[in-house]
């Protein structure tokens, strides 16, 4: 057995390398759309703003984002299930690097909501996108999924699959599991929104063997 | 030096490694992501917790939890659901283990042959392959599954659309059936009890019908790893690669070092010689000689493997032909309970020879929730996206958002999702390349993964139209009130084909024993190997009955030993002297 060091192994535990793959093309993109300058100058603030739009587009609630889009409900929602929280701290662990990648992300839903509607620059929300109509919210996605330019491979990819994404972090513990204790500081809302009764080692459901069949032939 | 270095802990190598094993040979099998030795204390049911595809336990990436994932360039809207750790991908399956289609295979003289993409046949024929298959099914083992209520409900109307049962392991016609499951089925307080008190073992034996396969399998509470109830690798192979020596006369226990990246296959003299590979949490650089390698790291991660090493690729077939079964889902929501969180998560399929498969498929709700929010054609009710398909019979296509999602997954004991299972065309253009518009990782160029999947030939998209239809039929037929087809983009979870064996050296990577026929030494034992896409069934237990086959060819071949399959019994991964080896050892 032989051994060494690389200088890539060095340079990852220094922090220096970020993840790759077809969201790293991402800063590449934003450059070709001129969007790189809006990225660096978006706020936590705003990029909040955008995935808590998101979060009420996939799964509205009673919330003010909810209410923005003209589509509520009268119980929590994406937003109350912490879906917005969880998208930016997820997206960020995706892609570590000096700008959160959280903020890119955002920068594509906002700066397409302006393509979908330039007035959505002015509103309630910091966020474009969240300053969007439901339909409008739709169009984005539209719009997005649509893009065959060149440089459109990240965004497709997103476009494809942040609305699954969103609803995952929703509908399941993401927004109140203490990651270190690994145990839950509430009760998920998506547990409530999906009448579901939680985990168990075991559930009272055996109903025995299709025509009593415990053995394929060979 | 070693005899026998696998590469990859996933489905296919730990079969290998338990093989030869017990052979005596000196085996080294390498993990890149973590091992998780104490499972019952390191995972949940919480899916935020073990599914999350970034910060979940199973994800595509390494040990050190804090560190990113590894990361693939995906030009298109597409998931790639895999876990890295040792037992790979069967972390997470759901053990369903049907055997291949007969269509699929060299041998098959059968009047509707032409419905198969004979072009791309296996090599050898099934008969050849039923020894392997038998071999494999003891030992997990596998097991006629059990129903629950979704169980009885989608065999009900799978029975009233006029489908015959199946009553062979061998698909031979349009049929339903239980599924054929590498999960122990419940005995004793298994299935019939909530009390987890009761649930601990020997009490309870085999599933306890907790509807938690994708999180892992740790049930029941308190039983030695290799009893189990879902037979993922970790649980079966693997720790019977560990205590060969203590079960296998002459055997000799596998060598396994998980947090170890492959970096590159060694070679000398045009045959393979040894591996280098990376510690991750320390970024050592270490190197092994062997005089056989198994390649078995995935479809994705061994063609990029092979390319990073520098090996030949003649004809250029290196990480093409990659099949993934085009998955679609359709759902239906129904006006009764349906149990879809609970019991055992997919006991019930149906088989339609040169066409695909369905199965139905129990999940929970934040699963759930990314299924039915996940689409290529657009947002139900707003845009299609351009996406192909059609309806076939559902009251909506596309990803559902906003109230139409709260309204349909209103309850999730009344939802009934069915995967329907595409047998598509090997074809060239569907391939894993290396990335050049994406950096590279510690490990090398990254692989990227091309689906055109737009552009599939006819006859994939009429499979795929025709088990969607047939899914919305066995639901309405069920008694669901609305039906849902999602018409998924690429979801990434059987993945085969990307190193094929095949007949002709023009269009194949591997010879009929699986070694490459470019680089003698260099076996490759997971789905990559795989040369389509077995007429729809899931691949795992295919892979397994061709990587026992691939290590009697390896012992036969390189150490001057005789075959043992269908010679000698089998020994089951549950049987006693197994079980006492992995208590005495705390594996």
């Amino acid at each position: 057995m032989t051994k060494g060091y690389s200088r890539r192994g060095l340079l990852e535990r220094a922090g220096l390398l970020a993840a790759a793959g077809v969201l790293a093309q991402l800063p590449e993109t934003l450059r070709i759309r001129g969007w790189v300058e809006d990225a660096q100058a978006a706020t936590a603030g705003a990029t909040r703003d955008t995935f808590d739009g998101l979060a009420a587009f996939v799964v509205p609630g009673r919330d003010r984002f909810s209410r923005g889009q003209g589509v509520r409900t009268r119980r929590p929602g994406g937003v109350e299930a912490g879906a917005g929280r969880e998208l930016v701290a997820a997206l960020d662990a995706l892609m570590p690097g000096p700008t959160p990648f959280s903020k890119g992300v955002a920068t594509v839903l906002d700066q397409t909501a302006l393509a979908v509607a330039p007035s959505a620059a002015h509103g309630r929300f910091a966020s474009p996108f969240a300053n969007l109509s439901f339909r409008q919210k739709a169009r984005t996605f539209q719009l997005l999924e649509a893009d065959q330019s060149p440089e459109a491979g990240p965004l497709r990819f997103l476009a494809g699959n942040l609305p699954g994404l969103t609803a995952f972090l929703a509908y399941s513990e993401a927004g109140v599991l203490n990651r270190k204790k690994r145990r839950l500081r509430a009760r998920p809302v998506g547990w409530r929104l999906a009448r579901y009764t939680g985990p168990a080692d075991g559930r009272r459901e055996f109903k025995g063997y299709f025509q009593g069949r415990r053995r394929a032939g060979a | 030096m070693r005899d026998v270095i696998v590469i990859g802990a996933g489905g296919g190598g730990p079969v290998v490694a338990k093989e030869l094993a017990a052979r005596g040979l000196d085996v080294l099998l390498l993990e890149a992501g973590p091992r998780f030795a104490k499972s019952s204390r390191e995972w949940t049911h919480f899916e935020a917790d073990m599914s999350d595809p970034i910060r979940g336990h199973f994800r595509f990436g390494p040990a050190t939890h804090a560190a990113p994932v590894w990361s693939r360039d995906v030009p298109q809207n597409s998931f790639v659901w895999q876990t890295a750790a040792v037992g790979g991908s069967t972390l997470h399956y759901y053990g369903n283990s049907p055997r291949a289609m007969p269509g699929v295979f060299a041998d098959y003289t059968g009047a509707d042959a032409a419905a198969y993409d004979r072009a791309h046949a296996f090599p050898i024929g099934y008969r050849d392959l039923l020894p392997y298959y038998d071999w494999v099914e003891h030992v997990l083992p596998v097991e006629t599954a059990a129903m629950g209520t979704k169980e009885e409900l989608f065999l009900h109307g799978a029975g009233k659309t006029g489908l015959p049962v199946q009553t062979g392991k061998d698909i031979t016609r349009d049929s339903f059936r239980p599924q054929e499951n590498a999960i122990l089925q419940p005995a004793g307080t298994a299935g019939r009890t909530n009390k987890r008190s009761r649930l601990v073992y020997p009490k309870a034996r085999g599933c306890t019908f907790c509807g938690h396969c994708a999180q892992g399998c740790i049930e029941p509470l308190r039983s030695p790893r290799n009893l189990r109830a879902k037979r993922s690798t970790d649980n079966s192979y693997v720790p019977m690669a560990l205590t060969a020596d203590a079960w296998a006369q002459g055997g000799r226990a596998v060598t396994l070092v998980a947090d170890a990246f492959a970096t590159r296959i060694e070679t000398t003299g045009g045959a393979a010689s040894g591996v280098t590979y990376r510690r991750g949490s320390t970024g050592e650089v270490l190197r092994e000689d062997a005089k056989v390698v198994v390649l078995a790291a995935g479809a994705i991660e061994s063609p990029r493997l092979w390319l990073n090493s520098g090996l030949p690729n003649p004809n250029a077939w290196v990480g093409r032909g990659l099949t993934h079964h085009f998955l679609d889902v359709v759902v239906g929501r129904f006006s009764r309970y349906t149990g879809s969180s609970k019991g055992p998560a997919s006991a019930a399929r149906a088989d339609f020879p040169g066409r695909g498969g369905l199965e139905q498929v129990g999940i929970t709700p934040g699963l759930q929730a990314q299924t039915l929010a996940s689409s290529d054609a657009g947002i139900a009710g707003f845009y299609d996206n351009g996406s192909p398909g059609g309806l076939n019979g559902a009251d909506a296509r596309g990803r559902l958002i906003g109230k139409r999602l709260l309204r349909f997954f209103a309850d999730i004991d009344r939802l009934m999702n069915i995967a329907c299972i595409v047998d598509d065309d090997v074809r060239p253009e569907n391939r894993v390349t290396l990335s050049t518009t994406s950096p590279p990782d510690a490990h090398g160029p990254v692989a990227r993964v091309e689906l055109p999947f737009r552009q599939s030939p006819p006859r994939t998209f009429a499979n795929r139209e025709h088990v969607v239809g047939r899914a919305v039929q066995v639901l309405r037929a069920a008694g669901a009130r609305e039906v849902v087809r999602l018409n998924w983009a690429p979801v990434l979870l059987h993945i085969h084909g990307t190193l094929r064996m095949g007949t002709s050296a023009a269009d194949s990577v591997l010879d009929t024993n699986c070694e490459s026929r470019a680089v003698r030494r260099l076996f490759v034992a997971d789905n990559s190997a795989l040369p389509n896409a077995l007429g729809g069934p899931n691949p795992t237990l295919t892979t397994q009955a061709l990587a026992t086959r691939t290590a009697e060819k390896i012992f036969q071949i390189y150490f001057g030993g005789d075959a043992w399959v269908g010679r000698e019994p089998p020994v089951s991964s549950i049987d006693p002297q197994v079980t006492k080896a992995v208590v005495a050892r705390g594996l």
